[in-house]
């Protein structure tokens, strides 16, 4: 049971509903658990969906290697909030599922290619140890370009960030019927 | 991108709530997505101006925060905001050892459990997340679980990207 009241949109005061009429607006759907943990303080819920936004709307790195970095970031942090709710966007992307069942044996699986493993280790160094290694770096330089390269340590910075949430707010899988 | 000496300054306010500056290894790392940088930064930035947290207890939580994930010279920054914003210089020295701290109150001492294990851990067990419910309302709690999680975000970013010497 997480830590602290889920809030529904009513519960808000009216000055914060706009919110979750915005959240509506650009996801199309409602405000999920964290989301919604969050808006127990509105002011840091407004500040902090812009940037949640901008990682999942307005980056050139391809959702699908977006998405397996997310996930590994849950995977390897035991959330299993976010593994669920990160794995139904990848297969969304178009992330094959033998990619998903396959991230603990990423580093020799033959499901990825040399993309996404060089993400997925850059992804795995960062959240177990917070340290990259050059090889690691090197994999990546010679894959993607600089922008793309910030963006993925900008994502899974963000989701070292969202993990914590998480882990606090003791929230845990939203069960969907 | 061309930016007017207006969303030039913004930037730079921002950067400089949140602990940083635009001279700065970190900002310069993240140089290459500068819209995600500045929706970054402006989160950091709001989320200092309404956590609610006495300043000189925010900077310690966010130092300590910083040094568990490695970030050495980010969290040391930080702890000369906290001597700047009014922290006794014990309290900055013996910050690692805040439990045997004389000087750190009950409710300092949770926040710091709390940045402690979160940063770490990432969970955070039933007891370390109730000494922050004995002494903050919900608000306060969900702010400080926000501000820890962002600066180790911020320190998974940091460190690299190069950004933490």
């Amino acid at each position: 049971m997480p830590r602290v009241p889920i809030l529904s949109r009513a519960e808000l005061a009216e000055a914060d509903r706009d919110i979750y009429d915005d959240y509506e607006r650009v996801r199309g759907v409602q405000p999920s658990v964290i989301h919604r943990a969050i808006a127990n303080a509105p002011d840091i819920l407004r500040a902090y969906m812009p940037i949640s936004n901008a990682l999942r709307f307005e980056t050139r790195l391809d959702a699908r290697l977006r998405e397996l970095a997310i996930v590994m970031v849950g995977h390897l942090t035991g959330s299993a909030y976010e593994v669920e709710a990160h794995a139904r966007f990848a297969i969304k992307a178009g992330v094959p599922q033998a990619q998903l069942d396959q991230l603990p044996e990423f580093a020799s699986s033959p499901v990825y290619g040399d993309r996404e493993r060089a993400v997925l280790r850059y992804a795995a160094e960062v959240t177990r140890r917070n340290q990259v290694s050059s090889g690691v770096l090197a994999a990546l330089q010679a894959e993607f370009d600089q922008e793309e390269i910030t963006e993925l340590a900008l994502q899974v910075g963000f989701y070292n960030t969202v993990v914590r949430i998480l882990g606090a707010f003791a929230i845990q899988p939203e069960r969907r019927s | 991108m061309t930016e007017s000496p207006g969303s030039r300054s913004a930037e730079a306010r921002n950067l400089a709530t949140v602990g940083e500056d635009l001279d700065g290894p970190l900002f310069s790392a993240m140089a290459e997505a500068p819209r995600l940088a500045r929706a970054y930064f402006e989160f950091g930035a709001g989320l200092i101006k309404s956590c609610g947290l006495d300043p000189a207890l925010r900077e310690l939580a966010i130092a300590m925060t910083l040094a568990a994930c490695g970030a050495q010279s980010m969290a040391r920054r930080h702890l000369a905001l906290a001597g700047s914003l009014g922290a006794d210089a014990a309290k900055i020295e013996r910050l690692q050892d805040f439990e045997d701290e004389p000087g750190f109150a009950e409710p300092e001492k949770a926040v710091l459990r709390f940045a402690r294990e979160s940063a770490l851990g990432v969970s955070v067990s039933a007891e370390i997340y109730g000494g922050l419910q004995d002494w903050f309302d919900v608000r306060s709690q969900a702010a400080i679980a926000l501000l820890v999680a962002y600066y180790a975000g911020l320190a998974h970013i940091a460190v690299p990207l190069g950004a933490e010497p």
